[in-house]
Formats: structure tokens, sequence, C-alpha cells
């Protein structure tokens, strides 16, 4: 699970990473050798995505300051 | 030249360590009961793959190559030969390359490229960021 800002942005450069790597692969491999090779690489990318997801969809604490402005 | 030790946070040091099988199993896979468990995994793996030829070498990454001491499994890296069929192989063998199977089978994470492939760097360049977006090392293993 990410837990903060330098872990979120470390997954988008992994995630960023991975997925230059597939797109490569679609054009060097053949299209059954693509298929044959592209299925751990898109388990990676969906977990990875699913854990910036996570990340960016948990509510930030609110500080005290921010609540006492608010009422 | 051996795997150099691990830093002060457990992760080796940046680059692509070079290791036999020997001198692999000796550094990463002693220590407790679930890293050994999870060694023997991978020993078999290797060791169904390496009479075919299909792979030129094998990366290790993620928690099996630090200092944490019960790994809850390995990630690795097949790097492919050219003439690498996954059709071709025995089923036994097939299933190393199937990333569903090969995790409930084995209890290993696998990627592959072919070792032509000019992303490869790319690859291992994204597998070496840790989640503190540092660099750690990965560990090549020679089958």
């Amino acid at each position: 699970m990410i837990q903060n800002d330098t872990e979120f942005q470390a997954t988008q450069y992994r995630l960023a990473q991975i997925e230059k790597v597939v797109c490569g692969l679609r054009h060097e491999l053949s299209p059954r050798a693509f298929a044959d090779c592209i299925q751990g690489y898109i388990l990676e990318i969906q977990r990875m995505r699913e854990e910036i997801d996570e990340y960016l969809l948990r509510p930030l604490k609110v500080s005290p300051s921010v609540t006492d402005e608010a009422t | 030249m051996p795997v150099p030790p691990f830093e002060s946070g457990g992760d080796l040091p940046e680059g692509l360590h070079q290791a036999d099988l020997t001198e692999f199993f000796m550094r990463f896979g002693r220590g407790t009961a679930q890293r050994e468990r999870v060694a023997m995994q991978l020993r078999q793996a290797f060791e169904l793959v390496r009479p075919l030829q299909i792979v030129a070498r094998v990366v290790v990454w993620g928690s099996f190559v630090t200092a944490k001491p019960a790994p809850a499994d390995a990630d690795i890296l097949w790097v492919t030969r050219p003439t690498f069929d996954r059709s071709q192989l025995p089923v036994q063998v097939e299933v190393l390359f199937d990333p569903v199977v090969a995790k409930r089978l084995y209890g290993i994470d696998v990627l592959s490229i072919p070792e032509d492939s000019a992303y490869l760097a790319t690859l291992l360049d994204g597998l070496s960021v840790t989640r503190a977006f540092t660099k750690r090392g990965l560990v090549e293993v020679t089958l």
C-alpha cells in the first residue's frame, strides 16, 4: 500500500517504465510471442494502478486549523 | 565479483549483480524457514528450465534479494534466448512462464523478455525502483 507522496511518485515511475516496455515489446515481438509474454506485465500494471487509485482516493487527514476555518 | 553486502536499509547497492546458482542460494536461500521454502521453490524452477537452454539468465528482484528475513515470495525475470518458443515447451516448464500458474505452483512472480530486446534496460530500471524512490540492486543468476 502506498503510504505517502514519495511512494506514489515511485510507483508512478515504475508503472511508466513497465508500460514503455510493454509498448516496445508490441513492436519487437510477433503477435504470438507478445501474447506469450504479456500476462505478467499486465498483472504488474494492474497491481500498481490499483495501488495508485487507492492512494489517490484515500481522504487526507484534515488539520485542526482547516476544521476551525470551515465551522 | 561476489554480490555485495546489503546497505543499511536492507537493499543491495544499485546495480545488476552477478551470481551463479551456488552463490545465489548460499547468499539468499538461508536464514529462516520461510526464506528456505521460497529458495527451494526457486531452485525447482531453475532446475526445470536450465537443461532446455531457453533462458540466457534470470534476474531476481524484490524482497527475496533483500535482507528481509521472511520474503513472501520471489520475483523473477526470465531473459529468454532467441530460440525461445513457449508453445514448444513441456507443460511442466511452460507453467513457469505463466504468471498465474507459476505463482500458484511455485510461489514466484514471473516476467519474461527476450535477451535482445531494446527495452531490457528500461525494464531493469523500473524493477530497481524502491518505494522510497531510490534504486536498489538486482541479481542476475546464470543458470
